[in-house]
């Protein structure tokens, strides 16, 4: 909590404004897939991207990083709108944030070793390192792949699953970032190693003020792991704000049916049933279908993206006679 | 439970994947009981064995390299040898089904809906209207009766999920073994599935197998539970005990990281090291990865345990003194 709150006053390692993705299909039929949105993501600070599939939490990492482009809005990267630079500035300026994938098998070269993938990351930074073999082995000692030298001269499918999700990080951490954008990095791990990867995390960040953009679709994730949280819910941020507020206390209901539906180990019923309703959908807001607190005008009418109280925000009529100042 | 006969009993199942000339003990001396109605959870990481010893249930080894060394298995009041494929296989159906993790590669793309639960029926309940039934498998499963001209892609992965367990239940089982059957869902589809799970149940007074490596899932839906760790089973318990006191220390370490747990500068609670590829019979195979190992730990595999119940037990030596 502390770092979040003393990061708001400082300027955004990255910042999305208004972006918006729109897919069209092959029957011309036009898919929103992430609605004019804004992100902001503050030094050191670990926001958790949480959603269902279809939410658009992955278009807009994918957006962040440069990626997917969006039909409109910026992308703001250490003060520089990527949007507007040339393919080869783009790639200088993108290094400043590394991607963690969900699948650690797809996201190496299998003919590539473990040194020539993190050379090739070590390359990246702004000051030369002389002795690539040598940095290489240090990394992989400060993600847990111990002796590092040992590992240099394997190839990606010599290792273990928990070892290749380290690897990834690894790589990432490799290029000196300023923001990691790991996209459910825990989702192909085991049980047992989940801890160990967050921790890894948690590490990296105090050690280089790093910051994280957390995409995941486990809530309970988010709660124990970050200082904000964005919920996403078709396309637009449904609610933000302090990760141990807006989950002790959630404000927009899809936020609350996130977290009831989270199978809980010692809450032995589950308890949504009361949480699932199914209408007809509406022109309003977008979760008027699946919404049990929905009112009429909620059928017909878009509520607005609220600052309401306890510094949070969410899109809810609900909320409206909470507003605080 | 204690006095009741189980529906099923699996006893001193041993299973070994020959890779060229390397033999895996994916199973180990395994067994495992289920009471009629009653809801079993199977928890371990990749590579503990849980999937094997189901499919070893359901007769669906690859026959090319998984071999049952030895096991039995009581049912109703059949005795098999498990290790006999043909004699398994007619437990299929009527007697064990299977939803599994990935419906769509369970389904095939080419019939529809209603052909492949037709499929089903015709097989085990060759007399009844097909029509009606499956009118009343979709009800079962709630899903419109529309769904029955739909083919496996025009469907989400929560409805082709309700799918396979219509086809299941087709079968009329006494016992359903599912294996990660929400894992590839959203939570809240996954929360509606294990609703519906628990109904079923009910209404048929069917018993359920449930395979998850999340501890949560298990919990909701199962009334024991078992914690396999390199092909063997190390701890069984009844849900709430084994919950709120884990004996071996791998499940104590799976309900830490369940629960989130934190240490005192802000870590979280973790297991060093990971799973391995299966030790080879000398000494626990948790030994590697143990924080309360000792030194005689290496020297044979424990026994199973009881911990302070006899229905809980624990294959670990800091339970030895506690004497069954």
């Amino acid at each position: 909590m502390g770092p979040a709150m003393a990061s708001q006053s400082s300027t955004p390692v990255l910042k999305l404004e208004q972006v918006r993705r729109t897919f069209v299909l092959r029957d011309g039929a036009r898919v929103e897939a992430v609605k004019p949105t804004d992100l902001a993501v503050y030094e050191g600070e670990i926001v958790a991207l949480v959603g269902e599939s279809g939410s658009g939490k992955s278009t807009l990492a994918n957006i962040a990083l440069a990626l997917e482009r969006p039909d409109t809005g910026r992308v703001v990267l250490g003060g520089r709108d990527l949007l507007s630079l040339s393919p080869r500035e783009l790639r200088l300026a993108r290094t400043a944030m590394q991607p963690v994938f969900q699948d650690s098998t797809a996201a190496f070269n299998p003919r590539k070793s473990v040194l020539r993938i993190l050379e090739e990351a070590i390359a990246c930074r702004k000051t030369p390192v002389a002795e690539g073999r040598g940095e290489a082995a240090r990394i992989l000692e400060q993600v847990g792949l111990t002796p590092g030298v040992s590992f240099l001269d394997r190839f990606h499918h010599e290792l273990s699953g928990g070892q290749r999700q380290r690897l990834g990080i690894a790589r990432a951490v490799a290029a000196r970032p300023r923001l990691i954008i790991a996209d459910e990095p825990l989702s192909g791990a085991d049980v047992s190693i989940r801890g160990q990867i967050l921790n890894l995390l948690l590490d990296l960040r105090r050690e280089y003020g790093l910051s994280i953009l957390f995409i995941t679709h486990d809530i309970s994730i988010a709660e124990v792991f970050a200082d904000r949280v964005v919920v996403m819910y078709r396309g637009a941020v449904v609610e933000e704000g302090a990760a141990f507020r807006v989950l002790a206390c959630p404000a927009h209901p899809y936020t609350r049916l996130l977290k009831a539906a989270v199978p809980s180990i010692d809450g032995d019923a589950l308890a949504i049933d009361n949480l699932l309703v199914a209408r007809g959908e509406g022109t309003g807001c977008a979760f008027y279908a699946r919404c049990v607190s929905a009112r009429d005008r909620c059928a017909t009418e878009v509520p607005p993206f609220g600052a309401w109280r306890d510094a949070r925000r969410s899109r809810c009529f609900l909320e409206e006679g909470q507003t605080v100042g | 439970m204690s006095g009741q006969v189980p529906l099923m009993q699996v006893e001193d199942l041993s299973i070994v994947y020959e890779i060229g000339k390397r033999k895996v003990h994916a199973v180990t001396d395994a067994y495992l009981e289920v009471f009629a109605g009653e809801g079993v959870g199977i928890v371990g990481e990749s590579g503990s064995g849980k999937s094997t010893l189901v499919r070893a249930l359901m007769a669906l080894l690859p026959t090319t390299n998984a071999r049952v060394t030895s096991g039995r298995i009581r049912i109703g009041d059949r005795h098999l040898d498990m290790a006999n494929i043909a004699s398994m296989q007619r437990l299929r159906g009527h007697t064990l089904a299977m939803v599994f993790q990935d419906p769509l590669s369970y389904l095939n793309p080419l019939m529809t809906i209603r052909a492949q639960i037709n499929e089903a029926v015709r097989l085990n309940d060759p007399d009844a209207d097909r029509t009606v039934r499956a009118r009343e498998l979709l009800d079962l499963v709630r899903l419109p009766h529309r769904s029955l001209d739909a083919y496996p892609h025009e469907l989400s992965g929560g409805m082709r999920q309700r799918v396979l367990l219509a086809i299941a239940l087709g079968c009329r089982p006494k016992l359903l073994i599912a294996d990660e059957p929400t894992t590839a869902l959203d939570v809240t589809t996954q929360a509606e599935i294990l609703a519906l799970l628990k109904e079923i149940m009910r209404e048929l007074r069917m018993s359920l197998v449930l395979i998850s490596h999340d501890l949560g899932v298990v919990a909701s839906l199962c009334d024991r539970v078992y914690v396999m760790y390199g092909g063997r089973v190390v701890e069984v318990g009844a849900r709430d005990r084994l919950l709120a006191r884990p004996a071996h220390p791998y499940t104590q370490a799976l309900v830490h990281t369940a629960r989130s747990v934190k240490t005192s500068d802000g870590k979280f609670v973790t297991l060093r090291g990971e799973v391995t590829a299966m030790p080879d019979g000398t000494g626990c195979p948790f030994l590697s990865r143990c924080g309360s190992a000792r030194v005689d730990c290496g020297l044979e595999v424990p026994r199973l345990f009881a911990v302070d119940a006899p229905s809980h037990v624990a294959r670990c030596v800091l339970y030895s003194a506690a004497k069954t």
